[in-house]
């Protein structure tokens, strides 16, 4: 878990947002409260590495249009809900658009903590898989065109003398390119470089 | 020409004439005396005048002397009786003169015939021949008055003075009729004894030398008498005539009037009976009728009865009232009324009974059918005098009360009135004396009535005076409304049941939402208890921020007490609590309630003019509070299909005069195709809806004294009005 995430609560009742801001203070967590989700979308908040608590019925856009809202702005944050009544279809929508949990109100301290923790955790991920991906591309982004085209062909399985003859280039030079991309790539074996392709998403040509 | 035979002829004819017509008329009058005494006078005046014409042609003072001691008798019946006449036919003059008169006029008769040559003349000496109407007659010429002359003299004096005396108490006392007559009578008779008794005696007195004339001046007697004839019979006449109209007025009247007259002969047994009489009888115009036939008509059973009444009449005071039924030939019943009088003669010997009878055969059946309407009255009737003692009493009232039917006459009203209202009772009996107008008692509140056995019912009571004969009555209707209290009550109760039954189901669909107006305060609560939790078992615990959450704590726990508190009152089968509102009160009330539903259905809500005093009203907050979670409710669902964001509730107090109005509109469906019906019972357009909703809701507004109805609005959408009474300002 990283240290000083925030947790963004959003919930129309004031005296519930009151209590829960000191709940997770607390606790050492970082509280930024909105009172409902117009004032969170509009103050936008870096949401990196946090995670969000919403109540469910709110007077405007409810929490899971705000989900909805924010998946379809392609902000990925674990979200936690509140609800008064939790039925199932409802719980259901929040689980399908990515919810780290569904929680009755009253909620007790341990079950909305451990939630948090959950989602921080996952954000602490998604964070450090962000920043690992971010560095592969970069170090993919390093590759020159030959050199990224000789990546596809090796993750296809292909031996050098193929690549060479399908690329119409020598045995040698590709054997050059090959070495320098997995130096650039900080690979040794071609299963490594395999992963490290589908971390970025890319696969192998048909 | 020879004056004097015609002329005294003629005096005794008239006067003979006249004393023939008087006497006829006392024949057939027994009772006119005055006409007896008139026509003794008038026979004693012819009489008086062969005196006069003896004393006339005497050729002898012994002649003389003897004719004049003739004319004494009729001239006592000519004096004694006018004196008679005068007291008669005037009715006036003092009896002392008149009997005084008498006696002089009886002695000197007596005397006349005692002494020679009569009572005037002690001695006549010789006659002297004077010319009179052209004839030589014989007068007094020497001769010598007798001593006791003074007598007869002082008799006519007295006369003068009685006819004087007689005509003019007759006169101050009588209208103008009677002094005509006065004038008349009073004035012949004057003219009569001054011109013959005075100028007698002067001639007896030697004043003056001519032959005593009487009879000539019984003349103007006679032409005032005749006068006097003369106005009787054309005013008899007039009677007779006035006596008809009076008579066909009143059989004109007696037949519209359905009336019979009838005259009992008694002393004949004969029975005349009027045209219209002889119908209620069934008799024929001609046939006979006596009182043996008159039993035989009436129906046996009355017969004694009837009989009864008869013989009473003609043994007390006359007075003869009867009712009895007539049996016609035709077979049918008549009742018949009665009322007669009984005349009696001199020796109160019963002479005949003079009456009338009533047709009452349709007033007796619409008596007979009141009676009978009014025994079968489910109602308790009773009729009580002036002093509100009972007097009749329908068998209803009785078994109502509790008491024997015959024993309730007589009793005072107060008996039926529970004691501790007794004083009440007295002071509403004055009241309805001084104001006897129809009234009623016990609408509007418990009007308790006593029976014998002292328990109490309640009862609505009917007030009518009633004018009768024997005065003001009272006729009292009494309603025993303790059943109907009975179902009234049981109506409130269902009706109470009916009510809860659809708030428990309003509320139920407002479960979910409530469960979260209740969790609400909960999550609050039990959140700042953990939070404090960690705070204190930091070193050191923010023991400032620990007070601040138990005061947040404390206001949570209160807010879910409220919730339960409402939920509690709505839920509670509680009896009415009537009391002023506000009626913003109650819709806050009721949207407290709705919150958390609200939000869920994405509903959002304005109240303009919620700042506004809305006025007092008076009632029972929960099933108002009711009603408007019903229309809430109503409004909400309308707009269910709405998209997000336009479901617009707006609920608007108004003030309209005396009333108050809530106004409750949406932005929904509208009202359904049949919107007369909404408030009809299971009348409804939701699926799982029981209908009963604004049915009840109408009824509870209308036990508010107020209307609920709804209108569709010019755009989208409907609007339900309440609108209750604005509750008077408590002075």
């Amino acid at each position: 878990m990283n240290p000083g995430a925030t947790v963004f609560l959003v919930d129309d009742e004031a005296d519930l947002r009151k209590a829960l801001t000191r709940l997770l203070q607390a606790e050492g967590f970082q509280v930024v409260a909105f009172k409902s989700a117009e004032e969170f979308l509009q103050a936008r908040p870096p949401t990196r590495g946090g995670c969000l608590i919403l109540d469910v019925a709110m007077p405007g856009i409810d929490g899971l249009a705000l989900q909805q809202h924010l998946r379809q702005a392609g902000t990925q944050v674990p979200i936690v809900f509140l609800t008064g009544r939790g039925d199932i279809p409802m719980s259901v929508r929040a689980f399908k658009g990515g919810a780290i949990d569904f929680l009755t109100k009253p909620v007790d301290a341990t079950e909305l903590l451990r939630a948090v923790r959950t989602a921080l955790q996952k954000s602490a991920l998604m964070q450090a898989a962000e920043t690992e991906l971010a560095a592969l591309r970069e170090r993919y982004d390093q590759l020159t065109p030959r050199e990224q085209e000789v990546f596809h062909q090796v993750l296809t399985g292909k031996l050098n003398k193929q690549i060479a003859a399908d690329l119409g280039i020598s045995l040698h030079t590709i054997k050059v390119h090959r070495g320098r991309m997995m130096l650039k790539l900080g690979v040794q074996a071609v299963a490594d470089l395999v992963r490290l392709a589908r971390k970025l998403g890319i696969s192998p040509p048909t | 020409m020879h004056w004097i035979i015609p002329l005294w002829s003629m005096i005794i004819a008239v006067s003979l004439t006249l004393a023939g017509i008087n006497f006829l008329v006392w024949i057939f009058d027994r009772k006119n005396l005055s006409s007896l005494l008139f026509a003794i006078t008038a026979t004693a005046v012819p009489l008086l005048a062969v005196t006069e014409l003896g004393m006339m042609y005497s050729t002898t003072p012994a002649q003389y002397g003897e004719w004049v001691r003739w004319c004494h008798p009729p001239l006592f019946c000519t004096m004694v009786g006018m004196v008679l006449f005068v007291q008669v036919h005037l009715g006036t003059g003092r009896p002392w003169l008149a009997r005084t008169i008498i006696a002089i006029r009886c002695v000197v008769l007596a005397a006349n015939f005692l002494v020679s040559p009569n009572f005037n003349w002690q001695e006549i000496i010789s006659l002297q021949h004077v010319s009179f109407l052209g004839e030589e007659v014989s007068v007094i010429g020497r001769a010598v008055v007798r001593s006791w002359q003074w007598l007869p003299t002082s008799s006519v004096i007295l006369y003068t003075v009685f006819v004087l005396d007689a005509s003019l108490t007759a006169w101050r006392r009588g209208g103008a009729e009677e002094r005509r007559r006065v004038v008349v009578v009073g004035g012949g008779m004057m003219s009569f004894v001054v011109l013959s008794m005075l100028l007698s005696q002067l001639v007896i007195w030697g004043v003056v030398r001519i032959p005593i004339l009487i009879t000539p001046s019984f003349l103007l007697l006679i032409a005032a008498m005749g006068f006097e004839l003369c106005r009787d019979v054309l005013r008899a006449n007039r009677l007779a005539e006035e006596l008809r109209d009076a008579s066909e007025t009143m059989s004109l009247a007696a037949s519209t009037a359905q009336l019979a007259l009838w005259r009992w002969d008694i002393v004949q047994d004969s029975v005349w009976v009027s045209p219209q009489g002889r119908r209620f009888f069934g008799l024929d115009q001609t046939e006979p009728f006596t009182l043996l036939r008159f039993f035989e008509a009436l129906h046996a059973e009355d017969r004694e009865k009837t009989r009864h009444a008869v013989e009473t009449a003609l043994r007390g005071d006359g007075t003869f009232n009867a009712d009895y039924r007539i049996i016609l030939p035709d077979g049918s019943t008549h009742w018949v009324e009665a009322r007669g009088k009984v005349e009696f003669n001199g020796n109160r010997k019963p002479v005949r009974m003079l009456g009338v009878s009533a047709d009452v055969t349709q007033r007796r059946q619409l008596q007979d059918r009141f009676r009978l309407a009014v025994e079968a009255s489910p109602n308790g009737v009773v009729l009580a005098d002036r002093r509100g003692h009972i007097l009749l009493a329908n068998a209803r009232f009785a078994v109502m009360f509790g008491y024997e039917r015959e024993a309730l006459p007589g009793q005072p009203l107060e008996i039926l009135v529970p004691e501790r209202f007794r004083a009440d009772y007295a002071a509403y009996r004055s009241a309805f004396q001084a104001a006897p107008i129809a009234r009623a008692m016990g609408t509007g509140y418990e009007l308790l009535a006593r029976r014998q056995d002292d328990s109490e019912f309640p009862v609505e009571i009917g007030l009518n005076p009633v004018e009768s004969g024997d005065g003001l009555l009272l006729l009292i209707v009494v309603a025993d409304i303790s059943a109907r209290r009975q179902a009234e009550a049981e109506t409130r109760l269902l009706r109470d049941e009916l009510a809860h039954v659809a708030r428990v189901t309003t509320l139920s669909e407002l479960s979910g939402s409530l469960a979260h107006e209740l969790n609400q305060p909960l999550a609050i609560i039990l959140s700042n208890a953990q939070a404090a939790q960690r705070l204190l078992a930091k070193d050191p615990p923010d023991l400032a921020e620990v007070r601040d959450i138990i005061s947040d704590i404390i206001n949570a726990d209160r807010r879910a007490g409220e919730v339960i508190t409402r939920l509690r009152a709505m839920l509670k089968h509680s009896e009415p609590t009537w009391q002023r509102l506000s009626l913003h009160e109650i819709i806050d009330e009721v949207l407290a309630l709705m919150r958390s539903d609200l939000i869920a259905r994405g509903i959002s809500y304005i109240r303009p003019a919620a700042s506004q005093p809305s006025g007092p009203i008076s009632g029972d907050p929960i099933p108002l509070q009711q009603v408007l979670l019903n229309l809430f409710t109503n409004a909400c669902d309308a707009m269910a299909a709405n998209r997000a964001g336009d479901r617009l509730l707006t609920i608007e107090t108004k003030l309209a005069g005396s009333q108050v109005q809530v106004l409750i509109s949406d932005t929904g469906c509208g009202l359904p195709s049949e919107a007369g019906r909404i408030f009809e019972p299971f009348f409804t357009t939701k699926p799982q809806g029981l209908g009963m909703g604004l049915a009840i809701c109408r009824t509870i507004v209308t036990t508010h004294g107020g209307r609920l109805w709804a209108t569709s609005n010019p755009d989208r959408g409907t609007t339900f009005i309440v609108e209750l009474p604005v509750a008077e300002v408590a002075t």
